[in-house]
C-alpha cells in the first residue's frame, strides 16, 4: 500500500512536470524565435543571403535548430503542419504569413515584415515568461499536492 | 534542373538529350519551346505539345529564388535571375514601378525564358591564336543572343588564367560569367582568376583596377554608353579589356554612337564576330583594331 501511494505521488509530480513542459517550451521556443530573427534581418539587410543558408549557417540549441532545418524543408509545402502542437493558431498563422513573406517580398518589404513580426515575438517573449513563471509552478505544486491528497486518503 | 516541374522535365528528358538543350521557354498556358542544338523547336512528349501552367512558371520561380525573393530582388528589376551554375531566367510580367517612376519588382510573371548555359572546352582555341600574340590584345566579341559569347568569353578566361601568368579580374555584374554561388565559382574560369559579382561595370573595373592590378579584364554584354567609358577607362589605364557585345556584325556596332565610338578610339585591339551559322560560336571573321580582316 505504502509503495502505490509512493508511486501515485510520483506520477502525479511527474505529470506535473509534463503539463508544464508545455509552458516551458514556449518560453524557449518565443526566446529562441527572437534570436533568430534578430540574427536573419541584419544578414537581410546587409547581405541578402538566403533563407536556407540562413539558418543552415545559424547556430544554437539542438531543438530549435531541428525545428528551423524543417522549416526550411517545407518552405515549398505546408509549412503549418509542422509547427509545434503547443503553438496556438493564431501564433501558427502569424508564423505562416511572416515565412511567406521572406519568399514573395523584396529586401525593404521583407525587413520590414521581419522588424513587425520582431514586435509580435517580442510580447511573446514577455508574455511567455510571465505565464512560466506563474503556472509552472501553481502546475507542479497542484498536481503534487493532489497526488499527496490521494495517498493520504488511501492510507 | 531540379528548377523545372516533374511533367516539365520529364518531358525534356525523355525525348531530347539536355546536354543540347540551351534554352526553355514557358509561356503561361502556352506549349513550351525549348532550343535544341541551335534551333526552336515546340516540346512535345507522348505525341501532344507540352503546355506550360501558371502553377510550372510559379514553380520554376519559387525554386530558383530557393523561396528566398528578397535575395533577388535587384535582379528581378532588371527582369532576369542567374541561379547557379550561371542558368539565366529571363522574366516577363507587370512591371511595378515606385513613385520615381524605378522598376521595383515584376509581378503576375507570365513567361520565364530559361537560358542554360554549356562549358565547351577550347571553343575559343582559334581566337586565342589572335587574342594571344605577342602579348594579350584587348578584344571584343561580336555576336547575336543565342550565338555563344559568354561560352567563348568563359573559355578565353579559363585559357589565359590556366595557361599564362597574367593575372585576369572577371566583372560579372549578371552572374553569368563564373556564376559564383557562396564564395565559389560553379562555372570554370581558370584557377588564378579573381571575380568581381553582382555590381555594375563601373564599379568593377575601377575597384579591380585599383585592388587587384589585373593584367586583363574580362565582362559580358557592354550594352551602354556607361559600359563604354568603363571600357575605355580600362584601356586608358593600361589594364586590357576582353568583352562581348550584342551584334550581327561589325557594321552593326557602326549604327549606334556609343559602340561606334569605341572602334574609333581603336579601344580594342582585335573584334572577333560570331554567329548562328553552323551553331553557336560560328566564326565569321576577326579584325584587328585598323579593321582590317585578318582572319
Amino acid at each position: 500500500m505504502e509503495i502505490v501511494c509512493v508511486l501515485i505521488v510520483v506520477f502525479s509530480g511527474l505529470s506535473g512536470v509534463f503539463i508544464a513542459s508545455r509552458y516551458r517550451e514556449r518560453k524557449a521556443f518565443f526566446a529562441s524565435l527572437y534570436n533568430f530573427l534578430n540574427y536573419i534581418k541584419s544578414n537581410i539587410s546587409f547581405y541578402k543571403t538566403r533563407l536556407e543558408i540562413l539558418i543552415d549557417n545559424y547556430d544554437c540549441e539542438t531543438k530549435f535548430k531541428n525545428f528551423l532545418i524543417s522549416v526550411k524543408n517545407n518552405l515549398s509545402s505546408k509549412v503549418k503542419n509542422i509547427l509545434p502542437s503547443y503553438l496556438t493558431n493564431q501564433e501558427k498563422d502569424e508564423f505562416v504569413k511572416f515565412v511567406s513573406s521572406l519568399q514573395n517580398f523584396d529586401v525593404s518589404e521583407t525587413i520590414r515584415s521581419i522588424d513587425f513580426y520582431l514586435s509580435l515575438v517580442k510580447n511573446k517573449v514577455n508574455q511567455t515568461g510571465e505565464e512560466a513563471k506563474i503556472k509552472i509552478p501553481l502546475i507542479e505544486k497542484l498536481t503534487l499536492g493532489a497526488g499527496l491528497i490521494v495517498a493520504i486518503i488511501l492510507i | 534542373m531540379e528548377i523545372l516541374s516533374e511533367r516539365i522535365l520529364s518531358a525534356i528528358e525523355n525525348n531530347y538529350n539536355f546536354s543540347n538543350v540551351y534554352e526553355i521557354r514557358l509561356r503561361r498556358d502556352s506549349p513550351v519551346v525549348i532550343n535544341y542544338a541551335g534551333r526552336n523547336r515546340f516540346l512535345i512528349n507522348n505525341n501532344n505539345q507540352v503546355i506550360a501552367s501558371i502553377e510550372d512558371i510559379n514553380f520554376t520561380l519559387n525554386v530558383a529564388t530557393k523561396n528566398s525573393l528578397y535575395a533577388y530582388s535587384d535582379q528581378i528589376k532588371s527582369g532576369f535571375i542567374t541561379i547557379e551554375n550561371g542558368i539565366r531566367i529571363g522574366i516577363a510580367g507587370e512591371c511595378v514601378t515606385g513613385e520615381d517612376g524605378v522598376v521595383k519588382t515584376i509581378k503576375n510573371v507570365t513567361s520565364l525564358a530559361i537560358r542554360i548555359p554549356h562549358e565547351i572546352d577550347n571553343c575559343a582555341h582559334t581566337a586565342l591564336a589572335f587574342i594571344l600574340n605577342g602579348g594579350i590584345k584587348s578584344t571584343l566579341i561580336v555576336a547575336p543572343p543565342g550565338a555563344g559569347k559568354t561560352t567563348f568569353l568563359r573559355d578565353i578566361a579559363r585559357h589565359i588564367a590556366d595557361k599564362t601568368p597574367y593575372n585576369v579580374t572577371i566583372a560579372d555584374e549578371r552572374m553569368e560569367i563564373a556564376s559564383v554561388s557562396g564564395g565559389v565559382a560553379t562555372l570554370s574560369v581558370g584557377k588564378t582568376s579573381d571575380i568581381i559579382s553582382k555590381t555594375t561595370k563601373d564599379y568593377a573595373f575601377s575597384y579591380g583596377i585599383r585592388s587587384l592590378a589585373p593584367d586583363v579584364l574580362i565582362c559580358d554584354e557592354l550594352a551602354s554608353e556607361k559600359d563604354a567609358l568603363s571600357a575605355l577607362k580600362c584601356k586608358r589605364s593600361g589594364v586590357k579589356i576582353i568583352a562581348t557585345i550584342h551584334g550581327a556584325s561589325l557594321d552593326s556596332l557602326k549604327n549606334e554612337s556609343w559602340s561606334n565610338f569605341l572602334i574609333k578610339e581603336k579601344c580594342f585591339e582585335r573584334i572577333i564576330v560570331l554567329s548562328n551559322k553552323s551553331g553557336p560560336g560560328t566564326y565569321e571573321a576577326i579584325y584587328d583594331e585598323n579593321l582590317n580582316l585578318i582572319y
